[in-house]
């Protein structure tokens, strides 16, 4: 997927006379355009099949916008990024669906929710942004713009949240409890990508992956 | 080579710097990877 956004960044540059700086830009939106769109594909496609598509989009949703704020733990190619970000949404989408909904009651949804954005505020105030080596973020008003950015999110999550819950009481439609978990699930997920647990947990799925393509014999090691 | 539409070529270079700027004022991509960011596009 890089190297096709390179291609068309290189095209465009050559027919526009680009400078290289430009090219690099038009690649990286590139690459960023194609992964998005390939990402939200693969969850809806899979979502689709499982009968899971709205919870599934939720979860996404809530995770990668939050996570263009607070940044967190990454994956060593497109590839597995993209394995494992489907596999956790559809995964969590699973388990509201068709594990949690029988058991989980109103009370029971709400307590979930509170211990589960009272631990993001704890973790987000203590460690966003997250940054990488790709892309650090030295500036200090950045820094802070995104953890205030993230603190705006999670506000607004919060209210969606409620809303659901006052929906369900409003229509007794068990589906919006199942809504409002799918937020508290997303959330869990992208603010355990920015502890050191997440950080390991990733590492160990990227070494696996290294490891069944070494097996394999068809695996690009880095 | 193969000869493109400069005008079609010009809205997509528009579309991936438009996506390109905003994903530089964020703190990371969609999902769980980050390409290395280009230089012109640091600490924006």
């Amino acid at each position: 997927m890089e190297k096709l956004a390179h291609s068309i960044a290189s095209k465009i540059a050559v027919e526009l006379n680009y400078d290289n700086d430009k090219k690099e830009i038009i690649s990286y939106g590139t690459f960023a355009l194609l992964q998005m769109i390939i990402s939200i594909f693969l969850v809806i496609i899979i979502g689709y099949k499982f009968n899971v598509l709205k919870e599934a989009l939720i979860i996404s949703f809530s995770t990668s916008i939050l996570r263009k704020y607070s940044g967190g733990v990454h994956a060593s190619s497109p590839g597995r990024c993209m394995f494992v970000g489907t596999v956790v949404c559809i995964g969590q989408a699973l388990l509201a669906t068709f594990v949690l909904k029988p058991y989980i009651n109103l009370i029971e949804n709400i307590a979930v929710g509170v211990v589960t954005f009272l631990w993001a505020y704890y973790i987000v105030i203590k460690l966003a942004p997250v940054d990488s080596s790709a892309k650090p973020i030295k500036n200090e008003e950045k820094r802070k713009r995104m953890k205030r950015g993230s603190i705006l999110l999670l506000n607004i999550y919060i209210t969606f949240s409620i809303l659901n819950i006052i929906l369900y009481l409003i229509t007794k439609d068990g589906e919006f409890l199942v809504y409002c978990l799918c937020i508290s699930l997303g959330v869990l997920w992208q603010i355990f990508t920015l502890t050191k647990a997440g950080c390991l947990t990733l590492k160990v799925i990227d070494t696996s992956f290294n490891y069944t393509f070494k097996l394999l014999g068809k695996g690009r090691i880095k | 080579m193969r000869k493109y539409n400069k005008g079609f070529l010009a809205v997509v270079a528009t579309i991936a710097t438009f996506v390109a700027t905003t994903v530089a004022s964020s703190a990371c991509y969609w999902f769980l990877y980050q390409p290395e960011e280009p230089k012109a596009l640091r600490e924006k």
